[in-house]
C-alpha cells in the first residue's frame, strides 16, 4: 500500500513557512540546550554525590528550576512543528498514543523527584538519592519517547504497522536512525551539565567544580562525536546524500556544526570554560538547524512546508512580536531586580 | 477521516480529556487567582508588621510553586498531547488559526515561569517593593494567559463572524469572550481561596495564639465565597451570550446538561459552605483533612463547568465546522455517497460485505462514535442504549441520528454501512439476537353469505365498521394509545319503487362469532340508521390473531320479533402493530411487548424529559391521549402538545425516510406477508398502495405537523424544519387535522368520474362530512361506505382470510362483489331498474 495516501491533508498556514521554521529551530535549540542542563545537572548531582558533594548540591538545587524552563522550551518547539508538519506528527502520535500519553506523567514525576532531591538533601539523603534516580529514569524515558515519535513522524513507511494494531502501542525502535538520535542528544546532556558546573565553579571560586566540570564536558563530547558519526549513517541513503554535497544548506550546516563542535571540544581540552560554552551552545543550535534539515530531506518525497498555503494574516504576528519584545523587556527587569539583591538564603530555607 | 484513531473502548469517550483537562484547569485557574492572592497576601502581611503570615506566604508560595508549575503546567501539555490524540482533525486547525495566539500565550508563560521563580527564591533576599513588584508581574502574565487561552477555547463554541470572515480577531474576539473571561475570572478568585485553606489552616500557633491563622483562614474563606456570588451573574452572562442553538441546547433540549448545570451548583454550594465550616475554629485534625475535601469541590467547580461548555458545544468541536468526531461539516453528502470506509484514509475496512460485516461496524464505531461514546466505561457509555433497539431500529436512529438529538452528529456512510454499524452495536455491543418478522401463512376460509330472495324479501339490511381497520396498540403494563371502539353502522331498507329508511318499530341487534361480543343497536343521532360501539379483542382465546371476525346483524319487527333483515359484516381489528421490528420486544405472534412498550417508553423520557417509565413501572400505564390530542376519540390531550398522529408520524418521519408503503407497514398492520393485510378493497386489487392516496411518510406527516404548527404546538416546527418530502413541494402541503380531514375521493374522482390519480395525495375535504365515511349521496340517502364497503376494502374487495369475507352484502344482495346497484342492479332496493343516477353521477354507466 503507498505509505503517501496514509498522509492526511494539510491545511493552510498564517506566515511564510520560513519564519515559521527558523522559530522552530530556535526554539528547539533552546528546549535541548535547557534539556542537557537540567538532566544533565541531576546525572552529575547523582554521580558526584560522593566525592562533590558541595556541586551534587548546587546542580541538584538548580535542576528544577532548568527544568521548568526546559518544559517552557519545549512547548514554543512543539506548537511551530505542529504548524507545519502536524499531519506527520498527530499520525505518529496517535500511533504510540499510549506511550505517547505516559510522558506527561513521567515529566511530572522526573520534575516533582528533583524537587524532592533538592529538599530533603540534608533530611533525608536516602529518599533523596532515590528521588533523584527517580527522577532521572523517566526524563531519560520521556527523552526516549520524543525521539519515537520525532522519528516515526518521519516515516509514513512504518505507518502500515497501525492496521494490525490501532491501540497506540507502537514504537519506532527498528528505525535506525532512532537510537543514535535519542542518544547524540541524551549523552550531551552530561557534557552541557558539566560545562555549567565548570561555569559555576569559575563563577564561585571553586576550581575543583571547574576541572570536574570540563573532564565531563571533554570525555562525553569525544564520545559523542562518535555517536554523530554513526546517526549520519544511520541515515537512509537519499538522505545522506544530501549531507555529503546534494544539498548546500544541509551540508554547510552539518559541517559547521562539526566544525564548532570540535572547536568546542579543543575549547575543552584547553580548560576554557566561557569560551567552550560559546562554542556549545553555537554547535547546539547548528545541529538543530541540521536536524531540521534532516527532517526537510526524509519528508521531500512525500512533502515540502514550502507547498503548504499561506493565509498571510500579519496583525496576529505582529501582536506575538509586540508581546515578545514587551515580555522579554519585563524579563529582563524582573531578573535586574532579583539580581540586585543581595544573595542570602534564597530560597534554601 | 484524515487521521488514524486511537482504538479505546473502556477510555473511551473523551476520558482522556475529561481527566487530564478538568485537572489542568483545577490547578490552572488556581495558578491566575493564586498569584493574586499571594501577592495581596504579602502586602497584608507587610502591613501588620507580621513575621508569622510573611513566613506563611513564603509557604504558600512554595505549595503554590510546587503545585502549578508542576502539575498545573504539565497538564497544560498535557491536555495538547491528549487533544492531539483524540481530535488531531479539530487540533490542526486550531493550532493554524491560532498559532500566533498560543505563542503570544507563551511568552506569557515565560514571564510567569520567571516571575514566580524569582518571587520564591527572591523571598527573603529582595527589598519588599522590589519583590512585590514581582508578585504583579506574575499576576499580571498569569491573567494575561488565561486572557489568550480564554479567547481560543471561547472560540470553540461560539466561532461568531469567524465563519465567513475567517479572520483570527473574529475567531478571537468571539461572542463569549468576555462573559467567559469574567465566569473563568471569578473561578480562578474562588480557587484561590480554596487552595488558601490548606495552607493557612497549618499556620503554628504564636505565643499559643493563633492570629495569624485565623486570620488568613477567615482570608480564605472570603476568597472562596465571594467570588462565587460573581459566578452566578456571570454564568447567567455567558448562557444568554450564546448564540440561539447553543443556548437552546444548554437551557432546552439536553437533559445532560441541566444535571452539569446541577452539579456546578451543589460544588458550589458545598464549596461555600465548606469555606464557612472552616471559618470555625477546630483543632487541626479536622480542620486540615477537612480543607483537603473541601478543595475538592474546586475540582468538582470548574469540572462541570467545562462539561457544560462542551456539552453547549455539541455535536461539533468547532462549532459548524467541525463535528465531534473531526469530521469536518461540508462532507456529509459526497462521502456517504462514496461510503465513509472507501474515504476515509485509516479505516482498516475499505468496504462492507457479508463476511465482514460486524467488523466493518466496530470499525465505523471507532471512527464514528467512540470519541463521545465509551464501550462500558464512564463517558457517555453507549452499553446501556446498544440494545434499546434492534437493528432494524438501530440503522434507522443512525440515519437519522442528527435530527433525533440535536446533540448528534449526522452518521456519514451509505446504506450497507448504516446497517453495519447498527448490526455492531445492537448485536455485538448490545448482545440482541432479533429475528426479522416471519411472514404468515393464511387460508381462505369458505364465508357464509346469508340468503336473500329478491323475489320475496321486503327489506335490505345494511351493515359496516367506521374505518377500515382499528389497531389495538397496547404494550402491557407500558401504554396504550388509544382504548379500540369500533363504531358498527346497520342501515335498515324497505324495498320499493321509491325505497324507505326504517327507524322506528324495529330492533336491531347484533352478534360477532365466537361469543366475542353481542349487542342492540341504537338508531344514531342525526342519521337515519343504528349504530353500536363494539369492543372486540383481535385474537382468539388461544392468541390466534383473528383481524376480520364476523358479525351477524339481525333486523326484528317491535313486539313480533320477527326476523325481517339479516346480514353479516367483517369487523376490522388487528393488534399486529409493528413497532417491535425496530424497538424490540415483540412476541412470537405479531405483537409488541410490555418490553416493547417500556423501551418506548425510556426513549420518550430521554428525549422529552419525561417520566413516563416510572409511572408505568408505579403501575400506572401510560394513555397516550393524557397528553396528546386525539381527534378519534375526542380527547383534547394537553393544549401545548401535537396530537398523537402528529407526533407520531411527525417523529418517525425522520427514522424512517426515504420509503415508500414499506414505512407504513413499519406501525400499521399493512404488511403484505403479515397476519391482517388490510389493504384489501379495490384499490389494492388495481395496485395502489397507502403512499397513492396517503403520500410517503414524509409528505404525510407534513401535512399533520403544519396543522400544528399554525397553533404553535410544541416541536411542530422544529419537525417541520427536518423532513424533506417526497412527493410534494414543502410548502405546498397543505395542512391537514388528523382523522377529521381524510383524502378527498372526489378530487381524483372528479363528478364521482374516472380518476385522475395526481390528485389523489394533498386534497383533504374541508368539513367532516365530506368524509368517504361520513359523506351522504346527492340525495341524502345512503352514506357511501353502506354500499361501496368501509375504507380499504372497497368493493370489489378479497379479503385475506376468505375471498369473500369482505364482499358479504354484494354477493347477498345482487349476487356480484361490486357496489350495490352497480351494473344496473338498482332492483336490490328499488325493486327496478333505474336509468336517472339521482344518488351521484355516474352510477348507472353506458
Amino acid at each position: 500500500m503507498d505509505p503517501a495516501r496514509l498522509i492526511p491533508a494539510a491545511e493552510a498556514i498564517p506566515s511564510p513557512w520560513g519564519l515559521l521554521e527558523a522559530l522552530l529551530v530556535l526554539t528547539f535549540a533552546l528546549h535541548i540546550l535547557f534539556m542537557n542542563l537540567s538532566v544533565g545537572s541531576a546525572l552529575l548531582a547523582f554521580l558526584g554525590r560522593g566525592s562533590h558533594k558541595d556541586l551534587a548540591k548546587e546542580l541538584g538545587h538548580r535542576a528544577p528550576t532548568l527544568l521548568a524552563l526546559t518544559v517552557n522550551f519545549g512547548v514554543a518547539p512543539l506548537l511551530f512543528v505542529q504548524v507545519l508538519y502536524g499531519q506527520f506528527l498527530y499520525t505518529s502520535s496517535v500511533l504510540m498514543a499510549v506511550w505517547w500519553l505516559t510522558a506527561i506523567g513521567a515529566v511530572i514525576i522526573g520534575y516533582y523527584g528533583l524537587y524532592v532531591h533538592d529538599a530533603k538533601g540534608e533530611t533525608a539523603p536516602g529518599l533523596a538519592r532515590l528521588a533523584l534516580a527517580v527522577s532521572l529514569v523517566f526524563l531519560l524515558y520521556t527523552g526516549f519517547l520524543l525521539s519515537n515519535n520525532m522519528t516515526l513522524m518521519l516515516r509514513p513507511e512504518a505507518w502500515g504497522a497501525y492496521m494490525a494494531n490501532p491501540r497506540g502501542t507502537l514504537l519506532n525502535v527498528a528505525d535506525p536512525t532512532m537510537w543514535p538520535r535519542y542518544l547524540h542528544a541524551v549523552v550531551a546532556a552530561p557534557a552541557v551539565a558539566g560545562l555549567y558546573a565548570a561555569l559555576l565553579g569559575e563563577k564561585k571560586g571553586r576550581p575543583e567544580w571547574v576541572d570536574y566540570g570540563m573532564a565531563w564536558f571533554t570525555r562525553v563530547t569525544m564520545a559523542n562525536v562518535l555517536i554523530g558519526g554513526w546517526l549520519l549513517m544511520s541515515l537512509p541513503k537519499g538522505v545522506m546524500m544530501a549531507f555529503m554535497g546534494a544539498s548546500p544548506v544541509a551540508t554547510a550546516a552539518l559541517a559547521a556544526g562539526v566544525v564548532a563542535g570540535l572547536a568546542a571540544l579543543m575549547a575543552g581540552v584547553q580548560k576554557k570554560p566561557a569560551l567552550a560554552a560559546f562554542l556549545a551552545v553555537l554547535t547546539v543550535v547548528l545541529m538543530a538547524v541540521t536536524r531540521g534539515q534532516v527532517r526537510l530531506a526524509t519528508l521531500a518525497a512525500y512533502f515540502t512546508p514550502a507547498s503548504l498555503p499561506v493565509t498571510g494574516a500579519v496583525s496576529p504576528l505582529l501582536m506575538f512580536v509586540v508581546s515578545l519584545l514587551i515580555g522579554l523587556a519585563c524579563i529582563g527587569y524582573m531578573v535586574k531586580l532579583y539580581a540586585k539583591s543581595a544573595p542570602g538564603a534564597a530560597g534554601r530555607n | 477521516m484524515e487521521y488514524p484513531i486511537w482504538h479505546l473502548t473502556t477510555l473511551g469517550g473523551g476520558f482522556w480529556i475529561a481527566l487530564i483537562g478538568t485537572f489542568h484547569v483545577f490547578l490552572a485557574h488556581f495558578a491566575v487567582g493564586g498569584g493574586l492572592y499571594l501577592v495581596l497576601s504579602e502586602m497584608y502581611a507587610r502591613r501588620l508588621g507580621s513575621p508569622a503570615l510573611l513566613a506563611h506566604v513564603k509557604k504558600h508560595t512554595r505549595f503554590f510553586l510546587l503545585i502549578t508549575m508542576v502539575a498545573g503546567g504539565v497538564t497544560g501539555v498535557g491536555i495538547w498531547f491528549t487533544i492531539g490524540l483524540l481530535s488531531p482533525q479539530a487540533t490542526s486547525t486550531l493550532i493554524k488559526i491560532f498559532v500566533w495566539g498560543f505563542a503570544t500565550e507563551w511568552v506569557f508563560f515565560l514571564g510567569e515561569i520567571v516571575a514566580l521563580l524569582l518571587y520564591y527564591y527572591g523571598f527573603d533576599r529582595m527589598a519588599p517593593r522590589d519583590h512585590q513588584i514581582l508578585g504583579w508581574f506574575y499576576f499580571l502574565f498569569a491573567f494575561l494567559s488565561l486572557f489568550m487561552i480564554n479567547g481560543i477555547i471561547g472560540f470553540m463554541l461560539t466561532p461568531g463572524q469567524w465563519s465567513t470572515t475567517r479572520s483570527f480577531w473574529d475567531g478571537f474576539m468571539n461572542p463569549s469572550f468576555w462573559p467567559q473571561l469574567t465566569l473563568r475570572t471569578a473561578i480562578c478568585l474562588s480557587l484561590a481561596g480554596l487552595f488558601g485553606f490548606v495552607t493557612a489552616t497549618r499556620i503554628p500557633e504564636e505565643n499559643g495564639q493563633a492570629v495569624a491563622r485565623e486570620r488568613m483562614v477567615r482570608m480564605a474563606a472570603a476568597w472562596t465565597i465571594l467570588p462565587l456570588v460573581v459566578c452566578v451573574g456571570a454564568g447567567w452572562w455567558y448562557i444568554n451570550a450564546l448564540p440561539p442553538a447553543q443556548h437552546e441546547m444548554v437551557l432546552l433540549r439536553s437533559a445532560r446538561i441541566l444535571g452539569f448545570l446541577k452539579y456546578f451548583q451543589a460544588f458550589a454550594g458545598a464549596a461555600a459552605i465548606g469555606a464557612l465550616a472552616l471559618a470555625i475554629k477546630s483543632p487541626a485534625s479536622i480542620r486540615l483533612p477537612l480543607a483537603l475535601v473541601v478543595l475538592l469541590t474546586g475540582w468538582g467547580i470548574i469540572g462541570s463547568f467545562e462539561f457544560v461548555r462542551e456539552a453547549a458545544r455539541k455535536p461539533y468541536l468547532i462549532y459548524g465546522h467541525t463535528y465531534s468526531n473531526g469530521i469536518r461539516v461540508g462532507v456529509e453528502e459526497a462521502t456517504s455517497a462514496q461510503g465513509y470506509l472507501a474515504t476515509a484514509k485509516w479505516a482498516r475496512i475499505r468496504e462492507v460485505t457479508a463476511e465482514n460485516k460486524l467488523e466493518a461496524g466496530a470499525e465505523l464505531y471507532q471512527q464514528q462514535c467512540a470519541s463521545c461514546h465509551s464501550i462500558g466505561g464512564p463517558m457517555n457509555n453507549i452499553k446501556p442504549w446498544a440494545a434499546s433497539l434492534t437493528s432494524t431500529g438501530m440503522t434507522a436512529l443512525i440515519g437519522s441520528l442528527n435530527k433525533m438529538n440535536p446533540a448528534m452528529p449526522p452518521f456519514i456512510g451509505n446504506q450497507a454501512e448504516k446497517e453495519a454499524l447498527a448490526a455492531y452495536v445492537s448485536q455485538t455491543l448490545g448482545g440482541r439476537k432479533d429475528e426479522g418478522p416471519a411472514a404468515v401463512a393464511l387460508t381462505d376460509q369458505e364465508t357464509e353469505i346469508p340468503p336473500f330472495d329478491p323475489a320475496k324479501d321486503a327489506y335490505v339490511l345494511l351493515a359496516w365498521p367506521d374505518l377500515g381497520m382499528h389497531m389495538v396498540v397496547e404494550a402491557q403494563g407500558a401504554f396504550s394509545l388509544r382504548t379500540p371502539l369500533l363504531e358498527l353502522n346497520a342501515q335498515l331498507i324497505k324495498r320499493g319503487d321509491g325505497p324507505s329508511k326504517v327507524t322506528d318499530g324495529v330492533d336491531i341487534t347484533y352478534a360477532v362469532e365466537g361469543g366475542a361480543a353481542a349487542g342492540s343497536m341504537k338508531p344514531l343521532q342525526g342519521r337515519d340508521w343504528f349504530g353500536s360501539q363494539v369492543s372486540i379483542a383481535p385474537r382468539k382465546p388461544d392468541g390466534a390473531l383473528n383481524p376480520y371476525p364476523l358479525a351477524t346483524i339481525e333486523a326484528r319487527e317491535t313486539g313480533t320479533g320477527k326476523v325481517i333483515g339479516r346480514t353479516r359484516v367483517a369487523l376490522p381489528v388487528s393488534d399486529e402493530v409493528a413497532c417491535a421490528n425496530c424497538h424490540g420486544g415483540g412476541d412470537k405472534k405479531g405483537n409488541i411487548s410490555g418490553e416493547t412498550g417500556m423501551n418506548i417508553l425510556r426513549i420518550h423520557d430521554r428525549l422529552n424529559r419525561t417520566r413516563l417509565v416510572a409511572q408505568a413501572q408505579g403501575g400506572q400505564p401510560v394513555r397516550c391521549t393524557t397528553c396528546h390530542a386525539d381527534p378519534l376519540t375526542g380527547k383534547e390531550g394537553r393544549s401545548d402538545l401535537m396530537s398523537v398522529s402528529a407526533a407520531l408520524h411527525g417523529f418517525h418521519a425522520n427514522t424512517l425516510k426515504g420509503k415508500g408503503a414499506e414505512a407504513c407497514a413499519a406501525c400499521h398492520p399493512s404488511r403484505p406477508d403479515g397476519g391482517t393485510r388490510f389493504q384489501r378493497g379495490l384499490h389494492a386489487q388495481i395496485g395502489l398502495d397507502c403512499v397513492s392516496c396517503h403520500g410517503p411518510l414524509e409528505d404525510h406527516a407534513l401535512a399533520l405537523l403544519k396543522r400544528e404548527g399554525e397553533a404553535n404546538k410544541r416541536g411542530a416546527r422544529r419537525l417541520i424544519s427536518q423532513i424533506t418530502p417526497q412527493l410534494m413541494d414543502k410548502a405546498k402541503i397543505p395542512p391537514r387535522t388528523a382523522w377529521v380531514q381524510t383524502p378527498d375521493c372526489l378530487a381524483c374522482h372528479k363528478d364521482y368520474g374516472s380518476p385522475d390519480p395526481s390528485q389523489a395525495f394533498g386534497n383533504w375535504t374541508k368539513k367532516p362530512d365530506e368524509r368517504f365515511r361520513a359523506r351522504l349521496d346527492e340525495m341524502g340517502a345512503l352514506s357511501c361506505p353502506s354500499c361501496h364497503g368501509p375504507q380499504h376494502a372497497l368493493y370489489p374487495s378479497v379479503n385475506p382470510y376468505g375471498k369473500n369475507r369482505d364482499a358479504i352484502q354484494p354477493l347477498q344482495y345482487q349476487k356480484l362483489a361490486k357496489p350495490l346497484g352497480a351494473q344496473g342492479n338498482c332492483a336490490v332496493c328499488h325493486k327496478v331498474k333505474k336509468d336517472i343516477d339521482a344518488h351521484h353521477p355516474n352510477t348507472i354507466q353506458k
